[in-house]
């Protein structure tokens, strides 16, 4: 191990970069409410571990987000309550900041975005104080975009984006760049500028093969199947599909999967395949539900619900509806939601859904957890 | 894997390059007792091995370069704010606790110059 050279044995302060990634695989085996009373054998308070843990739990977020949400709570609260002092210079603060930065952006992804919103804010309080705050801030600033993409505020992504592209690529984080680039295009997608939507995730998906931004470009390409479905492009749609997941089931990025199933169901759909489309839906769904993500697994109900609605099945899409709305009633709506949702409720008690309030609804939902 | 080789290429090749100036920054610019000095550096090295593996941190040397030269001013102007009551004689750390780590760590920047390879 060639960090042993940085690394100075014999002092007895920290775990070696090899033990803490075994460490930090350890601890994320223990059940959380035995990890306090153990924290000493369990090392927790090793800075070398708690940074492999957040390495950790930003992949853990792709592939069973509640739980690293859980994983990264805990850890905050671990640090913050008594006040450990941890690791050397700014090391404390940093790790506040970047538990909190992760189980926002979990949060984020499971939309609960209340909660999202809460643990920026904690982690703004933290970064502020550690080395390197420029960049830190930057990448909260990333997470609060995203966010603001959910709420739906396309105008504003496509207004802050280039800022904060300009900035990532001053400080010399070309991946973060990227990442915004991202949300710029997603915005264009969302607004109907389909051509340049194209053309931006085309730039990233090529920008992110070269520079080997592996997640980058699978979810570029995720994208670019979708549209490509949406306009009816079957063949570069299936080309796209194929790439994508090859490189999601690598990396084990559950959430874009189960995205990319969802896309094909649209795809299917879009080709008047209804049964194979359903079948992808419920697929979709079920990974979505096998992961927690709640929001995803009602949007895909009312995604549901209006594909039986033309098929003639009005019981079957009742049912679909019905099962929706007690995960949108867990779910903070902003008004627009809760007018289409009360629509929607009315028409159900009249046994005549109202097509309208059900595409508003689940358009509503589309994007709360991309 | 040939990433985070390059990554400790990168580590270690500041770290040598830069040990020797580190010890003075904080021995001369800053006053700090030899045997103390020693203590920070090994300090500042092992932190130093671990931003470099944080998010947020450049790759390229130069920028990660700064990074360790200015947590090292950093470190030499908190170790007198931390001695209440204490002031410095020496007229240099006088000048660098007065300047701010900021200024100091640009001037010991420019010292090495613009390459960090060529420092090798």
């Amino acid at each position: 191990m060639t960090a042993s050279l940085i690394y100075f044995p014999g002092k007895g302060q920290f775990l070696s970069p090899e033990e803490g990634r075994k460490a930090a695989e350890s601890v994320l085996a223990t059940p959380l409410e035995q990890r306090r009373e153990r924290c000493v054998e369990l090392h927790l308070e090793d800075p070398e571990q708690l940074l492999c843990v957040s390495t950790l739990l930003w992949r853990l977020g792709e592939i069973e987000p509640a739980r690293a949400f859980r994983e990264a709570e805990f850890f905050y609260s671990f640090i913050e309550v008594p006040r450990r002092p941890i690791g050397v210079f700014d090391e404390r603060d940093y790790y506040l900041g970047e538990f909190a930065l992760i189980a926002g952006g979990v949060a984020r992804i499971l939309s609960k975005r209340a909660d999202a919103k809460r643990w920026f804010d904690l982690a703004e309080s933290h970064f502020v104080l550690a080395h390197n705050a420029s960049a830190h801030i930057a990448r909260l600033a990333y997470q609060r975009l995203a966010l603001t993409l959910e709420e739906r505020d396309f105008e504003s992504v496509i207004q802050r984006t280039p800022r904060w592209v300009e900035a990532f690529t001053r400080l010399d984080l070309p991946e973060d760049a990227l990442k915004c680039r991202f949300l710029e295009a997603t915005a264009l997608k969302e607004t109907g500028r389909l051509q340049d939507a194209k053309h931006g995730f085309h730039g990233i998906k090529q920008e992110a093969a070269q520079k080997r931004f592996e997640r980058l470009e699978a979810m570029a390409s995720e994208n670019l199947f979708q549209m490509h479905a949406f306009l009816g492009e079957v063949a570069e749609a299936v080309a796209e599909a194929g790439q994508a997941s090859t490189i999601l089931a690598r990396l084990n990025n559950r959430v874009s999967l189960a995205k990319l199933q969802l896309g094909v169901g649209y795809l299917m759909r879009s080709q008047g395949n209804l049964p194979e489309s359903v079948k992808a839906f419920r697929n979709a769904q079920h990974q979505f539900s096998e992961i927690e993500m709640h929001a995803d697994v009602a949007a895909t109900h009312l995604v549901l619900a209006d594909l039986l609605l033309d098929a003639s099945q009005p019981a079957q899409a009742e049912w679909e509806i019905r099962a929706a709305l007690p995960i949108v009633d867990s779910l903070k709506l902003v008004p627009e939601g809760i007018a289409a949702l009360s629509l929607l409720r009315d028409s159900l008690r009249r046994r005549q859904i109202d097509r309208q309030a059900l595409r508003s609804l689940n358009g509503y939902f589309e994007e709360l957890g991309s | 894997m040939e990433q985070g080789f390059s990554r400790e290429r990168r580590v270690r090749s500041i770290i040598s390059t830069a040990s020797r100036l580190i010890e003075s920054t904080l021995t001369h610019d800053y006053g700090v007792p030899q045997d103390e000095a020693v203590r920070l550096e090994e300090e500042l090295f092992t932190w130093f091995d671990r931003l470099s593996r944080r998010p947020g941190v450049p790759e390229s040397l130069r920028v990660l370069r700064s990074h360790l030269i200015s947590m090292t001013c950093k470190v030499g102007h908190v170790y007198w704010s931390g001695r209440v009551g204490e002031n410095p004689s020496d007229e240099r750390v006088k000048r660098s606790l007065a300047l701010g780590p900021e200024i100091i760590a640009i001037e010991i920047e420019k010292q090495l110059g613009d390459d960090p390879a060529e420092n090798q």
